[in-house]
């Protein structure tokens, strides 16, 4: 599969190393959508899964309406806990007037190198034309957040 | 030893719209499913009882989105009418 989602290898390690700073006043950290079977910008696949450790601008989608290269920047909500779980959410985000087909997306720290976070398998193909695309973070509790250690 | 079980993902939710912006049944939809989430192992009279609340607040919600939508249309329709453009502003009332 070109795209599985996973939190990526890397990710884990530099947590331990203190790479990533999720606090509402820490890094910043994008969202860029990518797409299979030559649909990303230059006819490119995108390949995106556990062993991905940066962004890349392969198989990203092409730049249309509020998309641009690099994907749109997260609002980040201030890690908590929730039992003994750790958890970190963002906000959803929109990409307006797009035309856009992507089958994932990667999260990654755009103030630390462009280091990896986490892959996003959309499962299918999703598209908007001259329309919105909006990404939907799942609810922030210990089953569902976007981003939990448990 | 410590065994850290770090490595989840959630899933995420996408909405799409075509030739304009989401309308609102999708907008609805995204509030209700990010206010209230209905776990696929809850037992049946829950889940049901759940799912129906979710629904309640989902139409709520719609109506509400629905009506903040035709006011701020207003608002819009007044200030371009102000503005001298009364045929832009009665293409916008229509919308």
């Amino acid at each position: 599969m070109a795209i599985a989602q996973a939190m990526c290898t890397a990710f884990k390690q530099e947590l331990m190393l203190g790479t990533h700073n999720f606090a509402t006043n820490g890094n910043a950290f994008k969202l860029a959508l990518y797409a299979e079977g030559g649909g990303g910008k230059s006819s490119t696949t995108a390949t995106l899964g556990a062993a991905t450790t940066a962004y890349t601008t392969t198989g990203e989608v092409a730049n249309s309406g509020s998309y641009t290269a690099g994907g749109g920047t997260l609002t980040k909500v201030a890690p908590t806990t929730s039992g003994t779980t750790a958890l970190t959410d963002f906000a959803d985000i929109s990409f307006t007037t797009a035309t856009i087909t992507a089958m994932g997306a990667l999260i990654y720290n755009d103030t630390n190198s462009d280091k990896a976070v986490a892959v996003l398998d959309f499962s299918s193909n999703k598209t908007s034309t001259s329309g919105t695309f909006t990404v939907q973070f799942p609810t922030a509790d210990a089953s569902n957040a976007i981003i939990r250690i448990a | 030893m410590f065994d850290l079980n770090v490595g989840a993902v959630g899933a995420v939710n996408i909405i799409t719209s075509e030739n304009g912006g989401l309308s609102n049944d999708q907008i609805a939809d995204m509030l209700a499913n990010k206010l209230i989430y209905i776990s696929d192992e809850a037992p049946e009279p829950i889940r049901l009882q759940a799912e129906a609340f979710r629904d309640r607040i989902r139409n709520l919600a719609q109506y509400y989105i629905e009506l903040a939508r035709k006011e701020e249309r207003a608002s819009i329709c007044a200030k371009v009418r102000e503005a001298g453009q009364p045929e832009l502003a009665n293409a916008i009332g229509r919308l």
